[in-house]
């Protein structure tokens, strides 16, 4: 089983998963979000820590925004824990490619969603 | 295996809302089916693949259906391609 945990800056989760859902056409629920309150950092460790040990027993792909902040960072305290990966740089196609991508195969999810968040950026004109 | 040249008629072309239609009907069917458009060839129910063909409006992609519900599927698609992806424009 897979879960889907979006680790961002104040309303980017909320937003892009409003932006997925009007995109399909269609509710969403498999992304579960924890918006990351710089003032408040150890709300989110602690919200963050429980929410892994809830589900300690899935493989879980927490998902973030910027690689090297803090929301970032606090996540690499769970590196030694099989069952989590994690992304940065978050994007709308990421999370419409995590919301449409049909597999049970974790490692192969996140391949798919870093190639479509890279495949994404074009200059295009 | 069937081949088909189609052409997008709908005024935002390919777009998010049609690309989820065309790939959620294409995932009904059994056959395997793919995009080659600009000599870049995706799997039409992956539907971030065929976002990111960016296909507009007039452009013309081959469809290739391969698998026992073929027809059916290439029936399918083109109705919803001639439908405008329900949208009336």
């Amino acid at each position: 089983m897979l879960k889907f945990l979006i680790l961002t800056h104040g309303e980017i989760g909320e937003t892009l998963i409003n932006c997925v859902q009007k995109n399909l056409n269609r509710e969403i629920s498999m992304f579960d979000i924890i918006s990351y309150d710089p003032n408040n950092i150890n709300i989110s460790v602690s919200l963050l820590d429980k929410y892994i040990k809830n589900n300690h027993e899935v493989n879980l792909i927490i998902l973030t925004d910027l690689y090297g902040s803090s929301s970032s960072n606090i996540v690499k305290a769970y590196s030694n824990h099989s069952n989590v990966f994690a992304i940065s740089g978050l994007n709308l196609p990421m999370l419409m490619k995590a919301a449409t991508f049909k597999t049970n195969d974790v490692q192969l999810m996140v391949d798919e969603i870093i190639k479509c968040g890279n495949k994404s950026i074009i200059n295009f004109i | 295996m069937i081949k088909k040249k189609l052409t997008i008629k709908n005024e935002l072309g390919l777009h998010a809302r049609a690309s989820s239609k065309f790939s959620d009907l294409s995932s009904k069917y059994s056959s395997k089916i793919s995009i080659n458009f600009n000599d870049e060839i995706v799997d039409a129910k992956n539907m971030m693949d065929v976002l990111l063909l960016s296909i507009g409006i007039g452009d013309s992609f081959e469809i290739s259906i391969s698998g026992s519900d073929e027809k059916d599927a290439l029936i399918s698609i083109e109705a919803l391609i001639n439908n405008l992806f329900g949208e009336g424009k």
